[in-house]
């Protein structure tokens, strides 16, 4: 029921440390949004400002069309599930989620027609009358969960909420958060540093380090295009795989090895002739050359150190010259330490970076669909 | 079912039979109970090696103690010589029907009701005060923990000149005001209030560090929820800390009340029980029984009387808060 508008966000503490660095962003109705990155970066710093509970040191936080810099968290109506729960232990599992609706003096049958739907939809009928010491930590996270569903908030905050659950539980609950998004139909904003969560969660991600913003997209678009070298690496698991090397008419060199640009590449790439630029291809965009293939040029050779088998895929731990790389690939061959191979890159779906800027050079030239949000799939 | 199945075999067997069956079951049963038993012992040796020391100081200052002393209410003894008196229920007898014992007693609980809840609440106050303070912080903790340390003879000396009837700090501040101050330790409407006034200062600073310890060891996030959840922080001290503080509130409340029963020092450095038995408590009159009139036999028996009182209050306490005690 809201749109949310961060303009040019800045958190200082205690005039020198700057956890969040001009956070500008808008978040549609309805829209779930991820706020992902390493550790520190300030992805929690900007959602307690969002909510509240820190204060914006400079620019302006719109709700709605309401300036809320000022607003006092209570009056934000704005749920949060924080990352250890935050649950009142004194308090059973009924009362805990009752909480918010108690105090906003709501009559008692119908606080318990809501908690009771609550809990339905959570499947924690069977807890109400516990307390949070006498449950798991899937379950603690589901009536912390409920306790923010009750509120019917315009916007539901998540602070890293499966990250105290086993990786199972993890998947579970991912998949139900997903389910809960589409059924309440409100704004979400979900932190965490689990790039998988991201990818698979988020209408959009927001990737964050240091308290910058590094690039706001659709998981499909952080993941084919990444705006620059951190993105890259930090998306997509094993991550993008960077190599050096010059560039020399429409050819790549690294080691003793080369590959030949595809022309949109190439394009984009007119004023770099003769520097060092960084190449990055995702493991998934290399395979084993198929001995009797056609397009020379692609192949490189390179020496394998480790071969990993995942199961249905093995990553290979491979080098060329001082470049490392992992590549995935879709056989259950074992590949001997130390062998050398050809492995074919897939030329259309790599990237080049500036070796200073770490910028992308050759952003979209693989995407279809760039800049516009993912439809929301509504139920 | 299967419980069924031998008992239905059982009642084929001869009598005779199924006694010793019974009786062999019942010998084999004890038998490696016995040895868990010794084993147990085995294994704790050193937890009883442990508490040894422990054991035998309770059994000298505890048990002997109040053994030797429950023997003494039932004689008749001025501690001078050895003549003891058995003279039975007498002492209880003499206490009972002694004016000044439920004169103290009404004391000790009036002065226990004045106190305690009083210099729980302020104590709850000063800690939430004080852990707000900022820099201040350990200079007002320092401040309001020197009561507790400060020697007796000290906190008479000051409060005898606070309370003092011309010149008195108090009295000073009522005339400003154009209040005639009492003669506060002399007057019986007053003595008993002021002597309530000394407890109270001299706890707070006790309980507040209590109470301090508490509050940070409450969950800041508990707040920042309630805060989400529409809690004003008036709804958020009734809910989050007042229900997170019941185990530290019910044991500062526990201590406070022994305390305040056992006060003494107070009393018997300003004002000897008086004037006329005002500031007289239980404790007060074992002591004049015991040490002033050597009339051991009635100390004994009122040293009796305190200690099922306090067991009883105990007891009822325990029972009665732990409902609303919540314990992580
Ligand atoms: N109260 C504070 N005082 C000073 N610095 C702070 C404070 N809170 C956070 N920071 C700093 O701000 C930066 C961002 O912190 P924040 O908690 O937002 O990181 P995060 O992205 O949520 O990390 P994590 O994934 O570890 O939770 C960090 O460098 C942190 O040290
Ligand atoms: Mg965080």
């Amino acid at each position: 029921m809201a749109d949310i508008s961060l303009q040019h966000i800045y958190k200082t503490y205690d005039q020198s440390v700057t956890a969040v660095n001009d956070f500008d962003l808008n978040i549609h109705d309805k829209e779930f949004i991820v706020l992902v990155g390493p550790s520190g970066c300030g992805k929690s710093t900007t959602l307690r400002m969002i909510a509240g509970l820190e204060d914006i040191t400079e620019g302006n936080l719109i709700i709605g069309d309401k300036l809320m810099n000022d607003v006092p968290s209570k009056k934000r109506n704005i749920a949060m599930v924080f990352q250890n729960y935050a649950l009142y232990p004194h308090m059973n599992v009924y009362n805990n989620i009752a909480f918010g609706l108690k105090l906003r003096k709501m009559k008692k049958d119908e606080i318990e027609k809501k908690v009771k739907r609550a809990a339905h939809i959570l499947g924690i009928e069977s807890l109400l009358d516990r307390k949070p010491k006498e449950l798991s930590g899937g379950q603690r996270q589901r009536v912390a969960l409920g306790r923010a569903i009750v509120r019917e908030a315009d916007v539901f905050l998540m602070d890293e909420p499966l990250s105290n659950l086993d990786a199972k539980l993890r998947v579970q609950m991912r998949a139900e958060i997903s389910k809960l998004h589409k059924q309440l139909q409100t704004t979400m904003i979900y932190v965490t540093h689990d790039q998988i969560e991201a990818m698979t969660m988020a209408d959009r991600l927001v990737i964050m380090k240091d308290g910058v913003i590094q690039q706001v997209g659709t998981p499909k678009e952080v993941y084919n295009s990444p705006k620059n070298v951190f993105v890259g690496g930090f998306i997509g698991s094993p991550p993008m795989n960077f190599i050096r090397g010059q560039l020399a008419q429409d050819t790549f060199y690294f080691g003793d090895q080369a590959v030949v640009l595809p022309n949109t590449v190439r394009d984009r790439l007119a004023d770099y002739q003769g520097k060092e630029v960084i190449m990055g291809i995702r493991p998934e965009n290399m395979e084993i050359e198929d001995s009797s293939d056609e397009t020379p040029g692609q192949a490189v050779e390179v020496y394998v150190e480790v071969c990993e088998l995942m199961g249905a895929e093995s990553y290979l731990h491979c080098h060329v010259a001082e470049n490392r790389f992992i590549a995935k690939v879709y056989t259950q061959d074992e590949v001997a330490e130390g062998e050398q191979l050809q492995l074919r890159f897939d030329m259309k779906n790599v990237h080049f970076f500036d070796t200073q800027t770490e910028e992308c050079l050759t952003l979209n030239h693989t995407a279809k669909e760039a800049g516009k949000p993912r439809k929301l799939a509504t139920v | 079912m299967n419980g069924m199945k031998p008992q239905k075999s059982f009642a084929h067997v001869p009598t005779d039979g199924a006694n010793t069956a019974g009786g062999s079951s019942v010998f084999g049963g004890q038998a490696p109970s016995h040895k868990k038993w010794l084993t147990g012992i085995k294994e704790n040796i050193w937890a009883y090696v442990f508490l040894a020391p422990a054991l035998l100081l309770f059994g000298i200052f505890f048990v002997y103690p109040f053994v030797y002393s429950s023997y003494l209410s039932f004689m008749d003894w001025n501690l001078y010589n050895d003549a003891k008196e058995f003279v039975g229920l007498a002492n209880y007898q003499a206490l009972f029907g002694d004016p000044v014992f439920w004169k103290a007693a009404l004391n000790t609980g009036l002065y226990v009701i004045g106190t305690v809840p009083v210099s729980m609440i302020l104590a709850l106050g000063l800690a939430i005060l004080v852990e707000k303070a900022g820099k201040l912080k350990e200079f007002y903790r320092f401040l309001l923990f020197i009561p507790v340390v400060a020697s007796i003879a000290v906190v008479g000396i000051i409060w005898s000149l606070l309370y003092s009837p011309a010149g008195g700090f108090i009295n000073q501040m009522l005339a400003l005001i154009g209040i005639q101050g009492p003669n506060w330790l002399n007057d019986p409407k007053f003595a008993l209030v002021s002597l309530m006034i000394i407890g109270i200062w001299s706890a707070v600073g006790y309980n507040m560090v209590l109470y301090i310890a508490g509050l940070k060891g409450i969950d800041p996030q508990l707040y920042e929820a309630a805060e989400l959840d529409g809690a004003s922080g008036w709804q958020q001290f009734w809910k989050i800390t007042v229900p997170q503080l019941s185990p530290v509130s019910f044991f500062v409340f526990i201590i406070s009340i022994f305390n305040s029963f056992q006060v003494f020092s107070t009393i018997h450095i300003m004002t000897q029980g008086g004037p006329n038995n005002a500031t007289n408590v239980v404790i007060y009159q074992m002591y004049q029984e015991a040490f002033q009139f050597f009339n051991i036999g009635k100390a004994s028996a009122l040293t009796f009387v305190i200690f099922c009182a306090v067991l009883l209050l105990t007891v009822v306490f325990i029972r009665s808060t732990q409902r609303n005690v919540h314990y992580e």
